[in-house]
């Protein structure tokens, strides 16, 4: 059975450069062979998309338990581009946590904003991940 | 008569899907199609980004053309990619749009000149993708009764 998460954030927007922190919960365990966190800026056209810039972590290997919660800590580009959406397309940068299964994935993805000329606080300079927090 | 008139009207239809067709690439391909301006240099530049200005110098090369009329603008360029299909195949085709662009009709009076455009803060910053890319440029349009309206074009980057 496929398992069901829910990403928590410390925030929804962003500065460039600034930490994205937050955690995974498993709300519902399965099977699973690893699960990853990917932090990427996307590109949309009517017909396609593409991934232009894109970092991830490893937050587990094996199946998941309900109850679990992962944390994790991605890096945005010190030049990280704002979202911005047009007539014929889209660029974006999102989350996607993904849990690399037997057969189809199980994604939840959500986008987040980056603010242009905002500067990170202190707190949100990375100074590398968190490590495992299952609980 | 009778038999004339399914031929007439035959060559109405080709001449009316012809037509169509035609206005359809020409509109298509008029930035392509536009030859460059022997007359008029355009520059463009310095630290632009959106809700800032962007300054515009032209200069017609022979001195003042009295005659000439000019068109001088911004333009961002929006190129997308799309599937297209046809009977038997599929293909990835690049198109594009404009996605902002401003006019002006300026004087030739004056051998150099200079203007100063906003690019609102909602307007596309530049930005080079694989499906989606934003590029912006100044352009000067000699504008030409019974020719095609020569083109002098710079890029200039946008910052967000």
């Amino acid at each position: 059975m496929s398992p069901a998460f829910e990403l928590q954030l410390e925030r929804e927007s962003f500065a460039p450069g600034a930490r994205v922190a937050g955690s995974v919960l498993v709300t519902e365990g399965g099977g699973s062979r690893a699960l990853e966190v990917v932090l990427a800026f996307r590109e949309k056209s009517p017909d396609y998309e593409e991934t232009a810039v894109s970092q991830s972590e490893t937050l587990h290997t094996g199946d998941v338990q309900t109850g679990q919660t992962l944390a994790f800590a991605l890096e945005l580009p010190a030049g990280a581009l704002p979202a911005y959406r047009s007539e014929h397309g889209e660029l974006y940068w999102e989350i996607d946590v993904k849990s690399d299964e037997m057969g189809r994935d199980t994604h939840l993805r959500r986008r987040i904003e980056v603010v242009p000329g905002a500067v990170p606080e202190k707190e949100d300079i990375f100074a590398g991940g968190f490590g495992d927090n299952e609980g | 008569m009778d038999a004339q008139l399914p031929f007439s009207l035959f060559w109405v239809i080709f001449a009316a899907v012809a037509g169509i067709t035609l206005l359809g690439l020409g509109r298509r391909y008029r930035r392509r199609l536009r030859p460059r301006s022997d007359t008029v240099e355009i520059a463009a530049g310095g630290d632009v980004r959106r809700g800032g200005n962007v300054d515009v110098a032209i200069t017609i090369r022979d001195g003042a053309h009295t005659g000439v009329r000019l068109r001088v603008g911004i333009l961002c360029l929006e190129r997308y990619d799309v599937e297209e299909s046809t009977k038997n195949s599929t293909r990835r085709v690049t198109r594009e749009d404009f996605a902002h662009e401003e006019w002006r009709e300026v004087s030739a009076s004056e051998a150099q000149q200079g203007l100063s455009f906003v690019i609102p803060v909602e307007a596309p910053y530049s930005y080079q993708g694989s499906c989606l890319s934003f590029e912006w440029h100044a352009e000067a349009l000699e504008i030409a009764r019974l020719r095609p309206d020569a083109v002098a074009s710079a890029t200039f980057e946008v910052r967000p």
